[in-house]
């Protein structure tokens, strides 16, 4: 029993991060099948089936046909609904560091097909990541790259490239690289361009495409990190794939995704990594494997620093939304209504297709203002205290099956454990347990202890412990 | 321009485009999902809307004549799903799916998720009545699909979750259906649209089976065609089914993005892929804007782009040859005209 | 708790979708706007007039009245450099201040800053729809986001007063600092108290009220009767901010009864609020900025209006200078920025006037830069 409940434990803690977690029966499974068939589950999505009946919801959300799927609502979908969590977990990694907003952007075919290239590429190598998003249409329209032109360049995605995408500015205290070369980069991308698209008037929009002008692009030598030569873009992306400070900078950001809130990518220059040992861990299998994320994240995630780093990383709202939905069973097929989710997320400060910046979104505390405090409780708690919810009704059952009286720090430990093992401060833990010793004796073949699971488990979630993943 | 095919007996002719993107009313169509016509030649298009809250009220049926292109009639409306339960008020659409007009003109909207039908006047598309109640039982229905009447105003409704074809009078009367889920003849596995043709048999879109099958009237298995894939008369997700005069029968193979004609016997005869040009609502709406005029002639492969068929889903025939194709993606209709052979015979 | 006497304080209504200016103040004299707008056109004869060029759409009457007593400062042709025709981006771009590059802070965020820099009180700045309009938003910024007054607050869903009062006792207790709980838990502990604590005096607001103005049923007016409830019960909130529904004013079709309809509700809550104020000797210290994200086009589309750019704001209260500022946009096809009004007064010149003339704050600061003034504030 301790040993099971060490294993499921560690699944919930797998799941909550490499996926946007799951009910306490999909963790028995897993465990039972090992902690390494999962991981190897998780990363290989190509070979699995995803579970989901996407045909039958883009007949009912018929806006999700294979022309028009590009809608936030359809990745919240499959967010929750797919069982190939870790691939559309990378979908929102990227998302997050490979910045287009469709505020800017105005379409959400583009958008989507950003994201369907994420889900292709997020796992393979790095390099062809970023020669592909080099290539995407809105990426192309979003950083201007579209006016950029031979002797008349624009330095956003050259500039963004670097910066924000690949290297960072500095690492250890250090420049990454120069103004200059910056402009080198921005000219060896000119003529990476997207084809003039077919209007959205009259028949709706279409999905921009890439093309490169070779007439528009800058053949003359360039001078990039150190190297000279008449580079294109696809060469700059090679240089770019091999400094260490490309190693530190995605070994940092898949840290502070899956392991614990890293400080805010700006002050990564300045601010050394919380765990080194691990980064290096990384930085090494980056190399090792040929820049390949999938290799980096085996590592991670069969490394002790992954395992031992629970709750460390505050839930981002997208995780705060899709975790609930999965823990509580509902929007498993389409229903009217779906947009509601959607804003949800929006009001708890994360819109997909719509980070605030090419920064991407400000992590960690930064998610938490009184606003979104509130309407991360209330959504969260409104949910799980919904005894109609199949989730939450197993949660019932759960408890019930202890036995006719349940002794009220049993339901507290017990109910943190059937949410997916979470850990509560001792305090905490006694407040909840005297609110429900208020209660009296615990029948739990009463109607009315459905009642008590459903306060507590609002309580619960309204826990600072709760608010960490 | 002609889509010749080889040996070919049959050919069609593009005439013309009507539609354009329109959200809440008015010269266009917004995700439409059914096409019918009176016998006045009129058509009635049903547009399935948005989730989108911002976008309500925005579901209608849109009534215009094909040739003139002028808006005739609109009635019915989209709800907010939190309105979408008992309360909904009468006329109102949540999920609509089909649009079918009994002899008298009345026209019945199927709604998937309310598992109703409403029924609205001929001149004012007023709402006069509703039936349905949902379930599994024989005469209950459950997310009903394709609608169709035959020459008697019996009402032969695709009910998808059901697996089945169910037949009613006009008031929502259960005579008699068939089916159930499986691949077998007779069954069927999330079936989507249904014809009804000049001698009364009954074609119906048996979606997840990627096959169209025919039955008698009274719902004997006739013969079935078609298999998964993307080669000739193979669908990927057959929604809607028309047959003609002559017995052609056209299926929209929606994520294939063609239509697919057939000979009665089922034999494949053509596919068309569309060829849409700018439709007259359309250009009422680009010439406004110099901007969009100006992104129009400089897009690239802007006719081949935009002409294509995306997401065909229903199509509609008359007695003179005409095809109409309905695109959900593209919320417009594609009219062809079916050439008769110069010369028809054996070579 | 009382506030300080006659703080001046910002009220901030945003219309989402933006309102077709051409129609709001309609220069119902130029020959080329009827040419412009076949269908959409006000007749001469309803407008409500200005003067002999300009008039207000007939169903702002309510705000007409207040114009009319000298409280309205209409900005015409109000705008901001290369208009995007985004709601969104556009949208940003009045919240950050900011047109040229996107940026996470609002301009009311930094003016709350400003004005309490201490975090003393927390309720200093008030929202009232759903979700926080970047506008308010700001590192270390607290502003309470209420959807609904009268259930404002943490674990609304738990029934039963007895069962709601043991878990917001809880909920304080859960939140109280625990010794040695590093930083990030300490900023937990005080935002969720914050929260708890500002929930507690926002739901006495409703309690203390009474007034005679019947506000319209529709959610726009209750969320204007909620501001009007907020800074009569004396808080000390110096912004409060409310708005439409994403999308309500995006008139692409069917304009003529959708706009009527939204400027009626609009026009007639302004006013129910001007007149609640009063009620409640609440009126002088209290400006309220009425805007949109953009124009639209000039050339209609047969049944309503494409986005556009040059736009019309109005600011109004008692202490505003009212009239006609910046210029009425010309018609003129070759005068027109792509079909649209061409804006000529930069919006941040009005929130320069309000930071710096009203509130009392460095403009500079806030929009970090400088920005021409109006002269709107007495």
């Amino acid at each position: 029993m301790a040993n099971d409940n060490h294993d499921i434990a560690l699944m919930a803690h797998l799941m909550r991060r490499a996926g946007f977690g799951a009910q306490y029966a999909e963790l028995e499974a897993r465990a039972a099948k090992g902690y390494e068939a999962t991981v190897d589950e998780l990363l290989n999505p190509e070979v699995n089936d995803n579970g989901m009946d996407l045909d039958l919801a883009e007949r009912c959300f018929i806006e999700w046909s294979h022309h028009t799927r590009g809608l936030p609502e359809y990745v919240a979908f499959r967010f929750i609904n797919s069982r190939n969590q870790l691939e559309e977990k990378m979908c929102l990694f990227w998302h997050g560091i490979l910045c287009t907003a469709d505020s800017k952007t105005q379409s959400y075919p583009t958008s989507y097909d950003e994201i369907e290239m994420f889900r292709q590429y997020g796992m393979g190598s790095f390099r062809d990541l970023l020669l592909e998003i080099s290539k995407d249409p809105a990426m192309i329209f979003f950083l201007d790259n579209c006016l950029s032109h031979k002797g008349a360049i624009n330095e956003n995605y050259g500039r963004e490239l670097l910066e924000l995408f690949s290297m960072g500015v500095g690492m250890d205290g250090e420049f990454n690289y120069t103004e200059d070369d910056v402009k080198e980069c921005a000219r060896a991308f000119t003529g990476w361009t997207i084809a003039n698209n077919v209007p959205g008037q009259p028949y709706g929009r279409y999905a921009a495409k890439f093309v490169y002008n070779p007439d528009d692009h800058d053949e003359g030598d360039k001078t990039f990190l150190g190297e000279t030569g008449n580079f294109n873009g696809e060469d700059i992306v090679d240089i770019i794939a091999k400094q260490p400070a490309t190693a530190r900078f995605i070994s940092r950001h898949l840290y502070s995704y899956f392991v614990a809130d890293e400080a805010q990518v700006p002050a990564w220059m300045e601010t050394p990594p919380r765990d080194m040992d691990t980064i290096k861990m990384l930085e090494d299998e980056y190399f090792r494997s040929g820049y390949n994320i999938k290799s980096m994240l085996r590592v991670l995630f069969r490394s002790d620093a992954f395992k031992n780093a629970r709750f460390q990383r505050v839930k981002s709202p997208i995780e705060t939304v899709i975790g609930t939905l999965r823990l509580v069973g509902d929007w498993t097929e389409p229903k009217p209504g779906f947009e509601f989710i959607f804003d949800e997320m929006k009001h708890m400060g994360q819109e997909i297709f719509n980070p605030p910046s090419v920064e991407g979104w400000h992590t960690g505390r930064e998610w938490i203002d009184g606003g979104t405090l509130v309407h991360r409780i209330n959504f969260t708690a409104d949910f799980v205290g919904d005894v109609k919810q199949p989730g939450v009704r197993g949660i019932v059952e759960e408890l019930a099956n202890r036995g006719p009286v349940i002794a009220p720090e049993d339901m507290v430990d017990d109910t943190c454990r059937l949410l997916g093992h979470y850990e509560l401060a001792d305090e905490t833990r006694q407040m909840l347990a005297a609110g429900m010793a208020k209660h009296g004796t615990l029948h739990t073949d009463t109607a009315e202890f459905a009642d008590r699971v459903s306060e507590l488990l609002q309580m619960i979630v309204a826990t600072k412990e709760y608010i960490y993943a | 321009m002609v889509t010749q095919i080889d040996i070919a007996p049959v050919t069609f002719q593009y005439s013309h485009t009507i539609g354009r993107q329109e959200v809440r009313s008015g010269n266009g169509f917004f995700n439409p999902v059914a096409i019918t016509r009176d016998e006045n030649d009129l058509l009635y298009v049903l547009s399935r809307g948005t989730e989108t809250p911002a976008f309500f009220p925005c579901k209608r049926v849109t009534v215009f004549h094909p040739d003139e292109e002028e808006v005739v009639a609109e009635f019915g409306q989209k709800i907010p799903p939190e309105d979408a339960d008992e309360t909904t008020p009468n006329g109102a659409f949540m999920w609509p799916t089909s649009v079918a007009l009994d002899s008298n003109g009345l026209a019945y909207v199927s709604d998937e998720w309310l598992n109703r039908v409403s029924i609205y006047d001929q001149e004012h598309g007023n709402w006069v009545g509703m039936w349905g109640i949902p379930g599994g039982a024989p005469g209950e229905i459950n997310r009903p699909a394709g609608l169709a009447f035959d020459k008697n105003d019996n009402l032969y409704m695709v009910e998808s979750r059901n697996h089945r074809v169910s037949v009613f009078t006009r008031d929502g009367k259960y005579q008699f259906g068939w089916g159930g889920l499986g691949d077998g003849d007779g069954q069927f596995n999330l079936p989507w649209g249904i014809e009804i043709d000049h001698n009364g048999d009954v074609y119906v879109a048996d979606w997840r089976n990627d096959r169209i099958q025919k039955f008698a009237p009274d719902g004997t298995f006739l013969m079935k065609f078609g298999e998964s894939g993307d080669g000739d008369g193979q669908f990927n997700r057959p929604t809607g089914v028309a047959v003609d005069k002559d017995g052609h029968i056209f299926v929209t193979d929606y994520k294939n993005d063609r239509v697919q004609v057939f000979r009665a016997d089922g034999g494949y005869i053509t596919a068309m892929r569309g060829q849409a040009g700018l439709s007259k609502w359309g250009a009422e709406r680009v010439y406004l804007d110099p901007t969009i005029v100006q992104a129009r002639d400089r897009a690239l492969n802007l006719s081949e782009r935009e002409g294509a068929f995306q997401g065909p889903i229903a199509v509609e025939v008359d007695d003179d040859g005409h095809v109409f194709v309905l695109e959900c993606a593209r919320h417009r209709v594609q009219v062809f005209t079916k050439q008769t052979a110069m010369f028809a015979g054996e070579l | 708790m009382t506030a300080t006497k006659k703080d001046p304080v910002l009220v901030v209504l945003q219309m989402s979708g933006a309102y077709d200016a051409l129609n709001t103040i309609i220069p119902y004299s130029d020959p080329l706007y009827k040419d412009y707008r076949p269908h959409l056109k006000v007749e001469p004869e309803e407008v409500l007039a200005i003067d002999d060029k300009v008039g207000f759409h007939p169903a702002m009457a309510p705000i007409k009245d207040l114009y009319d007593e000298g409280k309205v400062a209409v900005i015409q042709g109000i705008g901001y450099p290369n208009p995007i025709r985004s709601h969104f981006r556009s949208m940003d771009i009045w919240h950050t201040a900011e047109p040229t590059k996107m940026s996470t802070e609002g301009w009311l965020g930094r003016a709350i800053q400003d004005l309490d820099p201490n975090k003393e009180n927390v309720l200093t700045a008030v929202n009232f729809g759903r979700g926080l309009p970047r506008a308010l938003a700001a590192p270390g910024v607290s502003v309470a986001s209420v959807g609904n007054l009268e259930t404002y607050g943490v674990l609304t869903g738990i029934d039963g007063e007895d069962q709601r009062a043991d878990a917001l006792d809880i909920f304080s207790r859960m939140y109280s600092p625990m010794v040695g709980s590093g930083p990030i838990n300490d900023y937990l502990s005080q935002t969720g108290l914050d929260a708890l604590k500002g929930a507690d005096i926002l739901r006495t607001a409703p309690e203390i009220y009474s007034s005679s103005i019947e506000y319209g049923g529709d959610m726009f007016s209750q969320w204007v009767k909620n501001v009007a409830q907020v800074h009569t019960a004396g808080f000390g909130t110096r912004v409060l901010y409310t708005g439409l529904n994403p999308g309500a004013f995006d008139t692409h079709a069917n304009q003529p009864t959708s706009f009527a309809k939204l400027w009626g509700e609009v026009s007639r809550a302004t006013n129910d609020l001007y007149q609640d104020l009063k009620e409640h000797d609440a009126n002088q210290e209290v400006v309220i900025l009425l805007f949109t994200e953009f124009g639209r086009r000039v050339q209609e589309n047969g049944s309503g209006t494409d986005h556009g750019s040059g736009s019309v704001a109005f600011v109004m209260g008692d202490a505003v200078k009212g009239g006609l500022y910046g210029e009425y946009p010309s018609l003129e096809p070759d005068k027109l920025d792509e079909g649209d009004l061409r804006w000529n007064n930069d919006f941040r010149s009005t929130y320069a006037t309000i930071l710096d003339k009203w509130l009392g704050l460095d403009d500079k600061a806030v929009l970090q830069g400088e920005f021409e003034q109006f002269d709107f504030i007495k």
